[in-house]
């Protein structure tokens, strides 16, 4: 896939998709044959000859990738909000210390203010042989560190949700550029026709902040946004018919638009794209039973449902509160997905308007913050983790943790009336972990100044993290272009970026 | 051995010289091997060879990760695998030198794999990694930016070259037609084309609908077309599209288009822009009037500016005045973050936009490049983008300018529409009424007080009854000084500019005395936006005039002379036919700029009226030579837009709603939709009259957080970049939305009752839905398939339902969805 390239055949973006289209065709055809028995015989004869024409297929056809990679597939568990590093996984001694004390703290751009540190009313302790750092806040992922290779040092461009989240998603505080799991989908397309490549699940309390945008593809085709899994049916937008039609009546349906269609192909030869438009149909059909059968979680066994917290019962402490089952549930649909070959699986914790406790967005409180959301994802992520593993899976499986900021070591005024409790955005040191996929485990890197407000020793970029994805996906951050409006834009923009080799 | 290796390098330069040729002209040939390295090669290199020899870890040197990393170890002899370093090793044909080493614990490729190397290095090792530093892309510019010859040779910026076809023929479109086929004509016998005949009338007649009004043609007229397909009843039809309002609502939504235009700002809330439906409603009325080009950017780039020139006021010029002030929504479509996190940075955001759209838009050129350094390719430099950025540092700025956290509000965006004194006057007798309603609380009793407090609430809270634009103001306050900004950075000032045109402008002479004011000392002559507005149309006409002919040409043919609409620089590709598009541009200047005069020339051309159809045997003739049709032997075959797309559906279902404008329609989000966006972005979504849900689809709300699922799933304009040309997907969702969508669902009951309606036997009812969509009679094939789907024994759904169902799949088939 002549991806990289724009003088040859990407010139535009409409010059790639008709390129693209003049092969669809074949291409779908060759392509999907393997996977579906059910193709139907007239249009197996359809399928090319040449090898070489198998390249030219659907924007989502699999690509090889640039580097050498074991990725198959990553899991983004994204804490929409911005979970509290100091509460979590950056210990730091000082701030416990001086709980109390007042510092000045910048809380907003070039903004400073008198505030009060504000400890962290956690316990630390170090786990496993690597002795990494987790609080009691998460005391069964705690048993994992020893897998989880944690860059303490991040650090990015806004202290705002909307422009912040962006720029995780996309590289840019601006909008209009295609998310991560674009990227990702249109370097290596997906594995498996029948499913989406790249899946988003969103929390039940609502979509983020700028909701689509974040999974948006920017100035690529549509082809490669994000396609939202629901919970609940339909699975996918328009999956079934309104009209309550059975299996064999689409079917019927689809074989009456595929005579209509082969009739005006007889007048129509040589145009590719309309083979490659009932391909789609055929496609849509099996994606009908794939996405429910890919979400039946009927197939997984008493013990697996346990392991992830599928049927926990919804706590009654809080009005908030949903306990485990949600992000369990969601967690064990990504696995039965990377296990069908989906490439990019977003899944956020944390939704509906920023500055409540309904996301990680702790202004008005952390502790009750850590309380709520802390056993949403803490058994749900630690099963995830043992469950890829015991599947053979991790070493094929990306999986990143973090939000769109950190979070002050002082107690937040600025948003709560002078409230003490909370803290507030902090975009100048956070942390993130990776797991899985050639991630060297059990290991921290840089690290935040004494008090764990800003990244000190070795600070990373989030383009630094951006680049560190697409390497660990076989994706070279610099070649991986897009031409867009006189440049080749890349998901690192132009300021130097570089993977985060420490942890590879 | 020297001797030989000289020898090698000159082999390998004529090599390159073919390639960087094959580069420049992509052809079915380069394409097949670029495919067989993405098939074959590249995944060998990634799992054999890059383990050891990628650009971070290169053993002995050799780094396979590029093109330039074998080039530059030269281990590949182009067309000759046997003299090639790397087959030899993999062969094992070098002593101590096996690749993969042999103690290693990589395997020894196959066979088949060293078959694959030999013939890829056989056919010429194509290999599109990193090509882009090749020969045959752009050369990148020296560091040291300076304007060259080639810059001032460049074919955009040439005067436009009449030839043998001088532009002469104002107001003749059939000669005009005759021109454009005679140019060619030239190309297609120089290079052995043979061009397809004329198209069927029935579908000439579909595709000027659609091309036209973005509508489907109503039985009648096609038949009556068909009858009788002469010059005179096509030019007949032709003027009638072009007279109906809804040509307006198909061209002008290309123009929102390409200046991205939305209804929200974008960002955390995705606030709404006030009144922008003004703007759009001006742009839609623009087209329909057939308001000359140059007057159109002017109003929209400098209506204030134009009104005051010309002395407009609204008592007695209210129509242009109106127009000038609404036209300036331009300049507030832009993205806005209104928490950003750093308002003063966002300011300079925000003029990039408006600069980048503006380039893009009317110049094709990719001047935003230059924000943070010269640009690479083209000769524009740093200097040249803040000087014309200062240009619109004239207005208010979007948003208000703070500092520090919390949200922050628009600055002034909204101009009433009435006369000042109007409005003074209403604001007066408004006062009195407070201050008169104010004295008589002084001395009421309690009761009546409180009946007082209630009125004054109420009267305070009036507005006044006149409408507003969204819209721009002279700057309140001082002007700031514009910078040239290192790497685009806000904290670090360079030396400072003033508004003027670029550089290569000057030099080429487009900076007559007519513009600006002088400046001491300074190549460029001080310019305001409604120098530049005139300049587009005047000295830089060539170019400004070459940008729109090619877009309009490209939304009659489904692609550009230029292949890269928004982009006529070196990162661009050149016209395939410089020479037609010099004439079609000269033909709008020579119109005054008349966009429907340039409709009429190329609709008259029989080069628009061709088949599409490849069944004819010299299509394959054809194709061996162009199998692109970038030289346009024939039509293409073109997929409908999403707003066709539906709006076509409301016509056969007879409930198009006859809105012409007005504020915009909030379609009814199904829940699923609802549940991804943020609520607070949610919050400012309106609900509508039930009755307008059938608009067209330009009327509807265009929210950049939340698009139309239908529209969004057929591609439409992603509304955050200019879009000269939107691509075309063909995915599953797609099939999902138009089987399963309950919108898709409502219509084919409704196109079923209307045809239920008129007749009751199966076979008539059958026609009358392939004449309704397809304008045609059903074949016998045809027939016969719609009648076992209605009465097969299969099915247990009702004969209702399976009418509603076969309606259903006329609707989604390819024929349908595609015009010829």
């Amino acid at each position: 896939m002549n991806l990289h390239d724009h003088r040859t055949y990407l010139t535009t973006r409409r010059q790639f998709v008709s390129t693209l289209g003049a092969g669809f065709g074949s291409l779908a055809l060759a392509s999907m044959l393997d996977a579906n028995a059910a193709w139907p015989n007239e249009l197996r004869s359809a399928a090319p000859k040449d090898d070489r024409s198998k390249l030219l297929l659907n924007p989502m056809a699999t690509r090889s990738p640039m580097l050498p990679t074991k990725a198959k597939a990553c899991i983004f568990l994204f804490m929409f909000g911005g979970p509290s590093q100091v509460d979590l996984f950056d210990y730091k001694p000082e701030l416990q210390k001086n709980d109390g004390k007042t510092i000045a703290n910048e809380f907003r751009r070039g903004a400073i203010t008198n505030a009060t540190l504000q400890a962290s009313r956690r316990t630390f302790q170090r786990h496993g042989q690597s002795g990494l750092w987790c609080s009691d806040a998460l005391p069964n992922l705690a048993k994992h560190m020893d897998k989880l290779a944690v860059v303490r040092s991040l650090t990015s461009d806004s202290f705002a949700h909307g422009s912040a989240l962006l720029q995780i998603h996309s590289g840019r505080i601006l909008q209009g550029h295609p998310s991560l799991g674009s990227w990702i989908t249109y370097g290596l397309g997906t594995e498996n026709q029948n499913l989406p490549g790249y899946v988003v699940m969103l929390d039940p309390r609502g979509g983020p902040t700028s909701g689509s945008l974040n999974w948006a593809s920017g100035y690529m085709p549509a082809a490669f946004q994000g396609t939202v899994f629901r919970s609940e049916d339909p699975a996918i937008r328009n999956l079934v018919a309104t009209d309550g039609a059975t299996r064999e009546e689409t079917r019927r349906e689809i074989n009456l638009i595929n005579g209509l269609n082969q009739e005006h192909l007889k007048q129509h030869p040589g145009y590719s794209e309309l083979e490659a438009r009932i391909a789609s149909y055929e496609l849509a059909y099996h994606l009908q039973a794939a996405a429910p059968e890919a979400l039946d979680l009927s197939q997984e066994s008493e013990a697996t449902l346990k392991l992830y917290g599928v049927n926990e019962p919804k706590p009654d402490w809080h009005p908030l509160a949903l306990g485990p089952s949600t992000f369990g549930r969601q967690c064990l649909v990504a696995r039965r997905m990377v296990e069908r070959g989906v490439r990019f699986i977003q899944i956020y914790s944390g939704g509906g308007n920023a500055g409540g406790q309904n996301t990680w967005d702790g202004h008005h409180g952390i502790e009750e913050n850590l309380k709520l959301h802390c056993p949403e994802v803490d058994q749900p992520i630690a099963a995830l983790l043992t469950d890829l593993e015991q599947r053979g899976l991790l070493e094929s499986t990306l999986i990143v943790w973090g939000g769109e900021f950190g979070r002050m070591p002082v107690s937040e005024t600025f948003n709560t009336g002078g409230k003490p409790g909370g803290r507030d955005h902090n975009p100048k040191g956070f942390t993130y972990w990776l797991a899985g996929a050639g991630v060297k485990p059990g290991i921290a890197v840089g690290e935040t100044d004494e008090i764990g407000e800003v990244a000190t020793v070795d600070p990373f970029h989030l383009r630094d993290l951006h680049a560190t994805i697409l390497h660990l996906m076989g994706l070279d951050h610099k070649r991986l272009t897009y031409f867009h409006g006189g440049l080749d834009e890349k998901l690192t923009g132009v300021l130097d970026a570089h993977p985060i080799r420490q942890i590879l | 051995m020297p001797v030989q290796r000289t020898h090698k390098r000159i082999v390998m330069a004529i090599a390159m010289l073919v390639l960087s040729w094959l580069g420049a002209n992509p052809t079915t040939q380069s394409r097949a091997d670029d495919d067989f390295f993405e098939a074959r090669i590249r995944p060998l290199f990634v799992n054999h060879c890059l383990p050891c020899h990628s650009d971070e870890q290169a053993e002995a040197g050799l780094s396979l990760e590029s093109r330039e990393g074998w080039i530059s170890r030269d281990v590949i002899s182009l067309g000759s695998p046997d003299q090639s370093l790397l087959i030899k090793v993999v062969r094992g044909e070098v002593t101590d030198l096996q690749m993969p080493p042999p103690d290693s614990d990589r395997k020894s490729l196959t066979k088949e794999q060293i078959h694959d190397l030999e013939q890829w290095i056989r056919d010429g090792a194509a290999d599109p990694r990193a090509r882009n530093t090749a020969p045959g892309g752009p050369a990148r510019r020296s560091r040291q930016f300076q304007i060259t010859e080639q810059d001032l040779a460049h074919w955009a910026f040439q005067a436009l070259s009449h030839g043998d076809h001088q532009v002469h023929r104002k107001s003749d479109p059939l000669a005009a037609g005759r021109a454009i086929d005679e140019i060619l004509n030239q190309v297609h016998a120089a290079r052995g084309l043979q061009p397809l005949a004329k198209a069927d009338p029935r579908v000439l007649v579909r595709r000027a609908y659609f091309d036209l009004w973005g509508l489907p043609p109503e039985p009648e007229v096609v038949e009556r077309f068909a009858a009788d397909p002469s010059d005179a009843a096509w030019s007949e039809l032709i003027e009638r599209l072009l007279a109906s309002h809804h040509y307006g609502e198909r061209w002008g939504r290309f123009w929102l288009d390409w200046v991205r235009f939305a209804e929200s700002n974008g960002y955390e809330r995705d606030g709404p822009k006030p009144h922008a439906w003004r703007y759009r409603d001006y742009v839609l009325e623009s087209f329909s009037a057939d308001k000359p080009y140059d007057r159109f950017l002017q109003e929209q780039l400098a209506g204030d500016l134009l009104i005051a020139a010309e002395g407009l006021t609204p008592t007695e010029h209210a129509r242009s005045w109106r127009e000038a002030i609404i036209a300036t929504g331009y300049h507030r479509l832009h993205i806005w973050d209104d928490e950003p996190d750093n308002s003063l940075v966002s300011e300079y955001d925000d003029l990039d936009d408006v600069l980048v759209t503006t380039s893009a838009a009317i110049m094709g050129l990719t001047i935003g490049c230059a924000r943070c350094h010269d640009h690479k390719f083209d000769p524009v430099s740093q200097a040249d983008y803040y000087s014309l950025l200062d240009m619109f540092r004239d207005i208010d700025p979007y948003g208000l300018t703070i500092r520090g956290g919390g949200g922050r509000g628009t600055g002034r965006i909204e101009t009433w529409l009435c006369a000042d004194s109007e409005l003074a006057q209403w604001r007066q007798e408004w006062q009195q009424q407070i201050d008169s309603l104010q004295s008589q609380m002084e001395n009421a009793p309690s009761p009546l007080a409180e009946d007082l407090t209630t009125k004054l609430a109420a009267l305070k809270s009036q507005k006044p009854p006149f409408e507003q634009a969204l819209s721009i103001q002279a700057r309140s306050g001082e002007r700031p000084v514009t910078h040239v900004l290192a790497r685009g950075d806000f904290n670090s000032p360079l030396q400072p500019v003033h508004a003027g045109l670029p550089e290569v402008f000057v030099k080429l002479g487009w900076n007559g005395p007519t513009l600006g004011t002088v400046v001491e000392q300074d190549t460029r002559r001080a310019i305001n936006r409604l120098d530049f507005a005139r300049w587009l149309t005047g000295e830089a006409r060539a170019l400004t005039a070459r940008v729109l002919a090619n877009r309009i040409w490209l939304n009659h043919f489904g692609k550009g002379i230029v292949e890269t609409p928004d982009d006529f620089g070196y990162t661009g590709l050149p016209p395939t036919n410089l020479e037609l598009l010099d004439f079609l541009a000269g033909e709008l200047i020579v119109n005054d700029w008349s966009i429907k005069s340039l409709h009429r020339s190329i609709m008259y051309s029989v080069a628009y009226r061709r088949s599409s159809s490849l069944l004819s045997p010299e299509s394959q003739v054809n194709i061996a030579i162009d199998e692109d049709n970038r030289l346009f032997w024939r039509q293409n075959l073109r997929r409908l837009d999403a707003e066709s797309i539906r709006d076509s559906q409301l016509v056969y279902a007879g409930v198009l709603h006859e809105k012409r404008g007005g504020p915009s329609v909030f379609s009814d989000l199904p829940s699923e939709v609802r549940e991804t966006a943020n609520p607070i972005s949610l919050s400012f979504w309106g609900t509508s009259p039930p009755e307008e849900q059938n608009s067209r689809s330009v009327f509807l709300f265009v929210k950049r957080s939340l698009k139309h699922p239908l529209l969004e799933a057929f591609d439409f304009a992603n509304s955050h970049s200019p879009v000269g040309q939107r691509s075309v997907t063909t995915v599953s969702p797609q099939a999902l939305v138009l089987l399963n969508d309950e919108f898709v669902r409502q219509q084919a009951e409704r196109v079923f009752s209307r045809i239920a309606s008129q007749c009751s036997e199966r076979d008539a009812r059958i026609q009358a839905l392939w004449q309704l969509v397809w304008q045609r009679p059903p074949s016998e094939v045809e027939l016969q398939m719609a009648l076992q789907f209605l009465t097969t024994d299969e099915d247990s759904r009702d004969e209702t339902q399976r009418w509603i169902v076969l309606t259903r799949a006329v609707l989604n088939s390819n024929e349908t969805i595609y015009i010829d």
